[in-house]
């Protein structure tokens, strides 16, 4: 018991358990019941709105229904108030830590005065055709129309509001600091750094954490795709290349104790009752491509390109073929790479997926090639989910949808690859190769915190599937994903980025891009992925399934 | 110590110089201005890293669900 606590690994199965928990109390258990009884009233009143157009009151009740989260609790909200990261900004730095109420009263009055006008038209014509009954189709068609347009007014007011809400960071960033510093100061004093020592560390690489999230939230910069992984980086490395990381910091500077935390969290949000939407055409897209060209990859480094580093080959091929940087961050993890070797693949990604986004469906676009397919061979190939769906909504709607639910299933092999890539490493890097490695030795080997990341999924999958698809969505995907663990594995991962920057050395970087062959490797399989993804996906919507894509 | 802080000014320089390379490259690229527009316009946060998204994700495949859905019915004996 005492060899364990001292494990690192354990540590972040704590303290990510602990999260989780704190997270299910919050956001699914004790909302749960009158979130249920909520939905079901909703429900009922959608029932009577049976015309045969969409009324006023029939927006107005979906609107409710798909907006029921358990994040409006006032324990979820003042959680998710808590965890906020920095605001978008564009000239103005302080706008991302806080910005006043800035109420155009003028444009809000306007809005509101069309609004209610717009809101009286409609039910003055769904009244005409009550009373006409079944013969008034002319007036359900203006009715519909009616409520269809009040609806728009609507949006574009809540956009107006929203424009101009208020926030304020100032105070939720200490208290976040000093929660998050103490969480992990217990696990530190445990493995032998002390808790003080490594409380202070923290509170330093809280900071920088906080200027990466900062100057990756810049407009300009943020579009470009370069948000605060490759500014934590790139700060980190500043300090400990130039002025040297203060020793003060150096006991907090723990990369892979955030790293594996926030892929225990990471597995809470990957939910394997989701991704039937496009049944067999999409599963095979993502789940028969992202294997094979993850393992040709590997091999194509090995035999062709003969990189020495086993860990920096399998890092640049997951990270191309599955999801980008949360990929390679847990191959990193599983295959146990160093700093560099993770620092070279991240880079890689960002720039060649923030060239892709734009440049892919540009040429779809160019070539003339179908939304459906289109959408397939982005979501198939561009790295970062973001940047999927940016990419995706420059076809149009069904590629983004498309995209972007590709993009989801192959995120679900995140797992399973992190699982196979730590047994084949513990395989291949025990001490006398050859023989046979006994069950305890692998256990040995194994890093464990994939099992909380795998225990994660499983755990959230199954309440997910216990409460139905409605309120699964309502607790889990708007409460306890969106308003708790994406927030905070953000930080974590931040905090991550930040401690790879002050700990990895520029010569040693150098040493591992020798002769460009990681990025040989990179754009080699990333071609190959390419050209697998449009063959598989134009094999399965047009050949195989051309029935399933008709309907989209 | 003045050794060093030059050179951390150097890095920083660099760095603004390769920032700035990379915007010239991308305001270049054909189709930026429509791609721009098309992030901005479904308030996609492009520092996602993985299920940041989630919002768009869980939409998409609902949206999809639906159709694929109501495409059974009809094909439905």
């Amino acid at each position: 018991m005492g060899r364990a606590l001292k494990n690192e690994d354990t540590w972040a199965i704590i303290i990510g358990f602990f999260l989780i928990l704190t997270g299910l109390v919050v956001f699914f258990i004790s909302p749960y019941s009158g979130i249920k009884q909520e939905n079901k009233l909703l429900l009922e009143e959608l029932k009577q709105e049976s015309f045969p157009y969409k009324t006023v009151k029939w927006y107005q009740v979906s609107e409710r229904k798909s907006a029921l989260s358990s994040s409006g609790t006032p324990a979820g909200d003042i959680i998710h108030k808590l965890l906020r990261s920095p605001v978008k900004w564009e000239y103005n730095p302080v706008k991302s830590l806080y910005k006043e109420q800035a109420l155009d009263k003028t444009a809000i009055a306007r809005a509101e005065n069309k609004l209610s006008g717009l809101e009286e038209e409609a039910l003055t014509l769904h009244r005409q055709f009550i009373r006409q009954g079944a013969s008034g189709s002319q007036a359900a068609h203006d009715a519909g129309e009616a409520a269809a347009t009040w609806y728009e007014a609507g949006k574009a007011l809540d956009k107006i509001r929203k424009n101009s809400s208020s926030y304020n960071l100032l105070w939720t960033l200490p208290l976040l600091a000093l929660i998050l510093g103490l969480l992990f100061s217990v696990g530190g004093y445990y493995m032998g750094y002390g808790f003080r020592s490594f409380f202070t560390g923290f509170l330093g690489v809280f900071a920088l954490a906080l200027i990466s999230f900062i100057l990756g939230k810049q407009a300009e910069v943020s579009s470009m795709g370069f948000g605060y992984p490759i500014w934590g980086i790139v700060l980190g490395m500043l300090i400990s290349n130039t002025v040297g990381t203060p020793s003060w910091l150096l006991p907090a500077v723990k990369t892979e104790f955030y790293i594996k935390t926030g892929l225990v969290l990471l597995g809470a949000e990957i939910l394997f009752g989701k991704i039937l939407s496009i049944g067999l055409p999409g599963i095979f897209v993502a789940w028969v491509v992202t294997p094979v060209v993850l393992v040709l990859t590997y091999w194509f480094g090995q035999k062709v390109l003969k990189i020495a580093s086993k860990s920096l080959n399998i890092t640049i091929s997951a990270d191309m073929s599955v999801c980008g940087v949360s990929a390679a961050i847990a191959t990193a993890a599983a295959s146990k790479a160093s700093k560099e070797e993770l620092t070279l693949a991240v880079g890689l990604s960002m720039v060649f997926t923030s060239v892709m986004m734009v440049l892919l469906p540009a040429f779809i676009n160019m070539t003339g090639m179908p939304e459906v397919l289109g959408g397939a061979w982005i979501g198939g190939t561009i790295d970062a989910t973001g940047a999927v769906v940016a990419a995706g909504a420059f076809l149009g709607e069904t590629a983004l949808q498309v995209a972007a639910t590709i993009k989801m299933i192959q995120n679900m092999l995140i797992g399973l690859i992190a699982f196979f890539v730590a047994y084949y490493f513990a395989l291949k890097t025990k001490d006398t190769p050859g023989t046979k490695v006994t069950a305890n030795e692998l256990w040995l080997r194994f890093p464990k915190f994939i099992l909380g990341f795998v225990g994660a999924s499983v755990l959230i999958s199954l309440l997910y599937y216990w409460s139905g698809t409605t309120l699964g969505e309502a607790l889990i995907d708007r409460g306890l994903i969106r308003g708790f663990t994406k927030n905070i594995r953000g930080w974590l991962f931040c905090l991550a980025f930040v401690s790879i920057g002050l700990s990895v050395n520029f010569k040693e970087l150098k040493s591992h891009f020798s002769g460009g062959k990681p990025l040989i490797l990179y754009a080699c399989g990333q071609l190959f992925n390419l050209l697998l993804t449009l063959g598989m996906a134009y094999l399965m919507f047009y050949i195989i399934f051309p029935e399933i894509t008709a309907n989209l | 110590m003045k050794n060093k802080i030059v050179k951390l000014i150097a890095v920083v320089i660099a760095i603004l110089l390769v920032q700035l390379a990379l915007l010239c490259v991308h305001r270049n690229l054909p189709g930026y201005e429509r791609f721009r527009d098309c992030a901005e316009k479904t308030d996609v946060d492009m520092n996602a890293l993985f299920y940041s998204e989630e919002k768009h994700t869980s939409d998409a495949a609902r949206c999809l669900r639906d159709k694929v859905r109501k495409m059974e019915e009809v094909n439905a004996p």
